[in-house]
C-alpha cells in the first residue's frame, strides 16, 4: 500500500503550462515591484556599518549618561559625595563614613539635578541632627573645564540658600582619585590638604581620623592667625619696598593686592594659594 | 528578492511537489494554480538564505501547506469541494491509483499532510513534526489514525509503520 501511495502521487505532475505561466507571473511581479538586489558583501558592509554606528551611539550615550565628569562633596561630619554626569545629574551617591551611610539610607538621589540632590541631603531628617548645633556645612566642587564655572556658581547659589553655616569650596578634578584612594570624600580630602599646608606636624593619616568639625576648627585658627600676620606683613612690606639697584624697579615681597600668597607663613616656601575658598554663607 | 534564475530553477525543481500538495488540499485546478503561483511568489520574495536543498524543500512544503490551509479558510472555497483534477486526469491514471488518491484526499487536512510527507516524501515523524510545527508524538498519532482510516476506506491491505 505504501507503494500504491507513492505511485498514485507520482502520477501527479505539474502542468508545464502552469510552470511557464508561473514564471511569467513572477517576472511581471518582479517588474511591478523592483527591489534592489543587494550583493551579500554589500549587505555585510551595511550590517557592519550599522553595528559600528550603534556601538558608537552606545559609547556616546554611556559617556553622556553614565560617565561621572564632576563631583560635589557634602561634608559636615557626615561625608557624602555625589558623582554627576554631563547633564549635571546624579549618577551615584557615596558615603565616606557611617554617618554618611545613615543619611543616604533611604534617600533616592539618582538622576536628580545636583541642586535638588544637595537640598534633599541637607533637608533629610538624619542630617538635621548634625546641622542643628555648631556643625558647619562644606560643599566642595570638582568639575572639568566645561562644567567648572556653571557648577561652581550653582553650588555657590545653593550654599547661599541653605540656612546653615555653609560655605563652598572648589577643588581640582585630579584630587578626586587621590581622595578616593585614601577613602576620603573630596571635601574632607580638600580640607585635609589645606590643614597640612598650615601645619607640617600633622600627617594625612592624622587628618583622616579627625572629624570635619575639628579640621575646620584648626583651619579657622590658622586663618585667623594668618589674617593678623598678613596685616603685620603688609605693614612691613610697605615699609621695606626697595629700589632695584640695577633696574630701578620696586621689588615687592608679596603679590600686590592678592593677600593670598602671603598665607605662606609656616615654613612653606611655595607660593600656591592655601585656600580656594569661594564663598561663605553664615546664618 | 531572489534572482530570476534562482526562482526559475526552484519552479522547475519543486513544481511537481507543490502541485501534489495543492492537489490533495484543494482538489481543483483553478485553486491549485492560484496557490501554486503564490507559493513561488513567496519564495521569490523570501530573502533568507537556505542552508541546503533539504532546508529549501522543507521551507517550500511548509509554505505550500500553510498557503493551502489559508486558502481553504475562505468560507466559500471550503464549501465547494470538487475532484475536477482527478476527473480530468482520469483517462491517464489507473483506477486503483485514483482510488488511493481519493482515499487520501478525503482525509482531514492534518492526516493528509502526515500521510503525504511520510509515505511519499519519506520524512520521519520528527522531521514532519518540524515542518508542521507539531510534536513528534502527535505525528505518530496522526499517522496511526490516518492508516486506520485508509484501511477502512481501501480494505484490509496493511500500511507499513
Amino acid at each position: 500500500m505504501t507503494n500504491k501511495i507513492q505511485d498514485a502521487f507520482d502520477n501527479i505532475k505539474a502542468d508545464p503550462r502552469l510552470t511557464e505561466s508561473t514564471k511569467r507571473y513572477l517576472r511581471e511581479k518582479r517588474r511591478e515591484n523592483p527591489r534592489p538586489q543587494h550583493h551579500p558583501v554589500m549587505r555585510l558592509a551595511v550590517s557592519a556599518a550599522c553595528a559600528v554606528f550603534f556601538m558608537i551611539m552606545g559609547a556616546f550615550g554611556y559617556s553622556w549618561v553614565l560617565e561621572p565628569v564632576s563631583y560635589v562633596s557634602i561634608d559636615v561630619n557626615p561625608s557624602i559625595e555625589l558623582a554627576l554626569n554631563r547633564s549635571d545629574r546624579v549618577i551615584s551617591a557615596a558615603a565616606y563614613n557611617t554617618e554618611g551611610e545613615e543619611i543616604l539610607d533611604g534617600l533616592s538621589l539618582r538622576w536628580k539635578k545636583y541642586t535638588e540632590a544637595i537640598h534633599t541631603v541637607i533637608e533629610s531628617e538624619s542630617m538635621s541632627v548634625y546641622l542643628s548645633g555648631q556643625g558647619e556645612l562644606v560643599l566642595t566642587v570638582a568639575a572639568d573645564e566645561h562644567h567648572k564655572e556653571e557648577l561652581e556658581e550653582g553650588v555657590s547659589r545653593c550654599a547661599g540658600h541653605i540656612g546653615h553655616d555653609c560655605h563652598n569650596e572648589n577643588a581640582d578634578l585630579g584630587t578626586v582619585s587621590q581622595a578616593h584612594e585614601l577613602g576620603l570624600s573630596l571635601g574632607k580630602y580638600n580640607a585635609c590638604l589645606q590643614l597640612l599646608q598650615y601645619d607640617g606636624s600633622i600627617t594625612m593619616e592624622d587628618c583622616k581620623n579627625m572629624s570635619m568639625a575639628e579640621i575646620l576648627s584648626r583651619l579657622r585658627k590658622f586663618e585667623t592667625n594668618d589674617v593678623t600676620d598678613d596685616t603685620d606683613t603688609e605693614d612691613v612690606t610697605d615699609d621695606t619696598d626697595t629700589e632695584d639697584v640695577t633696574g630701578g624697579n620696586p621689588i615687592k615681597t608679596g603679590t600686590e593686592g592678592s593677600g593670598q600668597n602671603e598665607n605662606c607663613h609656616n615654613g612653606r616656601d611655595d607660593n600656591t594659594p592655601l585656600r580656594q575658598r569661594k564663598g561663605h554663607h553664615g546664618h | 528578492m531572489r534572482s530570476e534564475d534562482e526562482v526559475n530553477q526552484a519552479v522547475e525543481r519543486y513544481a511537481d511537489m507543490v502541485q501534489r500538495v495543492c492537489l490533495y488540499h484543494l482538489k481543483n485546478q483553478t485553486d491549485t494554480e492560484d496557490v501554486f503561483q503564490n507559493v513561488f511568489l513567496k519564495y521569490m520574495l523570501h530573502e533568507e538564505r537556505f542552508l541546503d536543498q533539504e532546508h529549501e524543500k522543507a521551507w517550500l512544503l511548509r509554505v505550500t501547506i500553510n498557503a493551502c490551509r489559508d486558502y481553504l479558510r475562505n468560507f466559500f472555497r471550503r464549501n465547494t469541494v470538487s475532484l475536477d483534477v482527478l476527473k480530468e486526469a482520469e483517462a491517464e491514471e489507473r483506477k486503483d491509483y485514483r482510488e488511493v488518491l481519493e482515499a487520501v484526499m478525503s482525509l482531514p487536512a492534518k492526516y493528509k499532510d502526515a500521510i503525504y510527507l511520510h509515505y511519499y516524501e519519506g520524512y520521519s515523524a520528527a522531521e514532519i513534526g518540524r515542518i508542521l510545527g507539531k510534536k513528534e508524538n502527535t505525528i505518530y498519532s496522526l499517522l496511526s489514525r490516518a492508516r486506520g482510516m485508509l484501511r477502512d476506506k481501501l480494505g484490509g491491505d496493511g500500511f507499513d509503520e
